[in-house]
């Protein structure tokens, strides 16, 4: 293989994984606390837990939209409702249809 | 959990509406505000937080430029301020609390199970007597004695339990089967009290001629054919020992023990009146509900029989609280039946066959007894408003009942009861 091929494959790599990621994912750190990335915890289609976000954009019956640390997130569904919602993690309930992220 | 510390800690609902609700929530949030049960009803939000960051939320209102308004206040620190106005309720249901738990400690209600011959209301008063009633505190019952003491006075019954369940004392009892049991303890009563006793003679308990005399146990002072009156001996308890020269030398004591069958007469006499009385029932009823309070009944004030002349049939049932508890109160009906009280003659036969039947009853219970009915001689005379039925059954009957003896009565100088060796007819 030429030097040339090499350093293609190699800016290939660093195009999806950042530098900070490449160490958190060899050093097998938790993501969540360094890479500030939202966990997404869906039982069913009826109740979503997150955390790690900043606060909430949007909140109507049909929609809720979350400000994440590195994106935002739309949750879509029938009649939702926010069970609690702490600085730590928030339960949505409701019908959920899609959650997207942006 | 988590609902009880709200609840302790108080909250509200409050209604969220104006410029930017979501900026509210956020705030909240990052101020360490606890938000639940958010909903959103188109231009405002419903959500729930505890009081004490209610207070907190003048600042974040101001910067959001937002409104609030509570809709509901729940919780104990609300509780209490109202339970403020309304001293009397508020006491009044921890007091009705304490004496719950305090009426709790005695016994109220009473079950007796799988008695049929000691029936319920023996074993109640039964249970009075040894000091265990309705209103006894449960600590003062020594149920193992209880139980023992059940079996002790009843001996037919073979086995006993006694549990607490509630405020309900239940006692399980266990009959023994045998069909004749009663008898046998009666017998065996009478064994018992004639075991007591060191030496016993029979005396005649009744007058006649001795028919048949069968002794199982001492000597016995008479023979069939002989007379015998009230109190006359018929079996010695005191059995002469006669020394080599044929005089008394000492004498042993036994309980005397025979059957002797007496033939012996009963007079009989019966009347009959041929005028009577009996009730015609009109038909007519009144029914007056009563309650019996402390042994007194109560009817309702106005409520009276106003017939002439009733009898009166009571149906009386206890009160009872949910099925568990007896209280001290009777309600029930006093029923009420009019009657007319008309005179009435018998025909000369009808009573006559009244006086027989009065004398089959007489003699079917003699003959309970164990007497023997020989003959009957009976003839009827009228009178002028009645019959009579006299004269004269003759029976076998069974005689003789145990008296005590003391030994040193005999021993001294022989009177009482003490066979002269030499007179003994037998």
């Amino acid at each position: 293989m030429s030097r040339k091929e090499k350093s293609k494959k190699r800016e290939k790599e660093e195009i999806s994984y950042s530098k900070k990621e490449v160490l958190i994912n060899s050093l097998k750190l938790p993501k969540d606390t360094l890479l500030g990335a939202s966990i997404v915890t869906m039982i069913g289609n009826r109740e979503v837990i997150v955390e790690n976000y900043r606060g909430i954009l949007e909140y109507t019956s049909e929609n809720i939209l979350l400000q994440g640390k590195s994106c935002q997130i739309i949750i879509t569904g029938d009649r939702l409702h926010i069970d609690y919602y702490t600085n730590e993690d928030m339960k949505i309930s409701g019908m959920i249809r899609e959650i997207r992220y942006q | 959990m988590v609902e009880l510390i709200r609840y302790l800690r108080g909250y509200v609902k409050i209604k969220v509406w104006g410029y930017s609700p979501e900026r509210f929530m956020n705030l909240c949030t990052n101020h360490h505000i606890m938000l639940w049960g958010m909903e959103n009803f188109g231009d405002y939000y419903t959500m729930y937080l505890s009081l004490e960051d209610f207070f907190s939320l003048k600042t974040i209102v101001k910067k959001t430029r937002t409104r609030v308004a509570v809709l509901e206040k729940a919780g104990l620190p609300f509780f209490i301020q109202k339970m403020k106005k309304r001293k009397v309720f508020a006491f009044g249901v921890p007091s009705c609390i304490l004496f719950l738990l305090f009426m709790s400690r005695f016994i109220w209600a009473m079950d007796f199970q799988g008695n049929v011959s000691v029936t319920d209301d023996v074993l109640k008063d039964f249970l009075r007597e040894s000091g265990v009633d309705y209103g006894i505190r449960k600590s003062n019952i020594d149920m193992e004695a209880l139980e023992s003491a059940i079996r002790e006075e009843f001996p037919i019954v073979t086995w006993t339990s006694g549990e607490i369940q509630g405020t309900r004392l239940i006692i399980k009892i266990k009959e023994n089967d045998l069909v004749n049991a009663a008898e046998e303890e009666n017998k065996q009563a009478g064994k018992e009290e004639q075991d007591t006793m060191t030496a016993s003679n029979l005396v005649a308990d009744c007058d006649g001629v001795v028919y048949s005399i069968l002794t199982r146990n001492g000597v016995p002072q008479v023979k069939a054919g002989s007379e015998v009156k009230k109190g006359d001996l018929l079996v010695s308890g005191a059995i002469p020992v006669t020394a080599d020269d044929g005089t008394v030398k000492n004498y042993q004591y036994c309980n005397a023990d025979a059957d002797i069958f007496v033939r012996t007469s009963k007079e009989v006499s019966l009347r009959q009146d041929l005028t009577h009385e009996y009730q015609n029932y009109t038909g007519r009823e009144k029914k007056i509900p009563f309650f019996t309070v402390n042994g007194k009944r109560y009817t309702l004030p106005g409520v009276k029989c106003k017939y002439l002349k009733y009898d009166e049939v009571v149906e009386e049932s206890q009160f009872c609280l949910f099925g568990q508890i007896d209280l001290p109160f009777y309600t029930g009906t006093i029923t009420c039946r009019e009657y007319l009280p008309v005179e009435a003659y018998y025909e000369k036969e009808t009573a006559e066959t009244l006086l027989y039947d009065k004398l089959d009853k007489i003699i079917v219970n003699l003959e309970e007894k164990g007497v023997q009915i020989i003959t009957k001689d009976v003839k009827i005379e009228e009178a002028s408003d009645f019959l009579t039925l006299q004269g004269t059954l003759s029976l076998i009957s069974p005689c003789g009942v145990s008296q005590e003896l003391t030994p040193s009565a005999v021993s001294g100088n022989g009177i009482e009861g003490a066979p002269d060796a030499n007179d003994n007819g037998e």
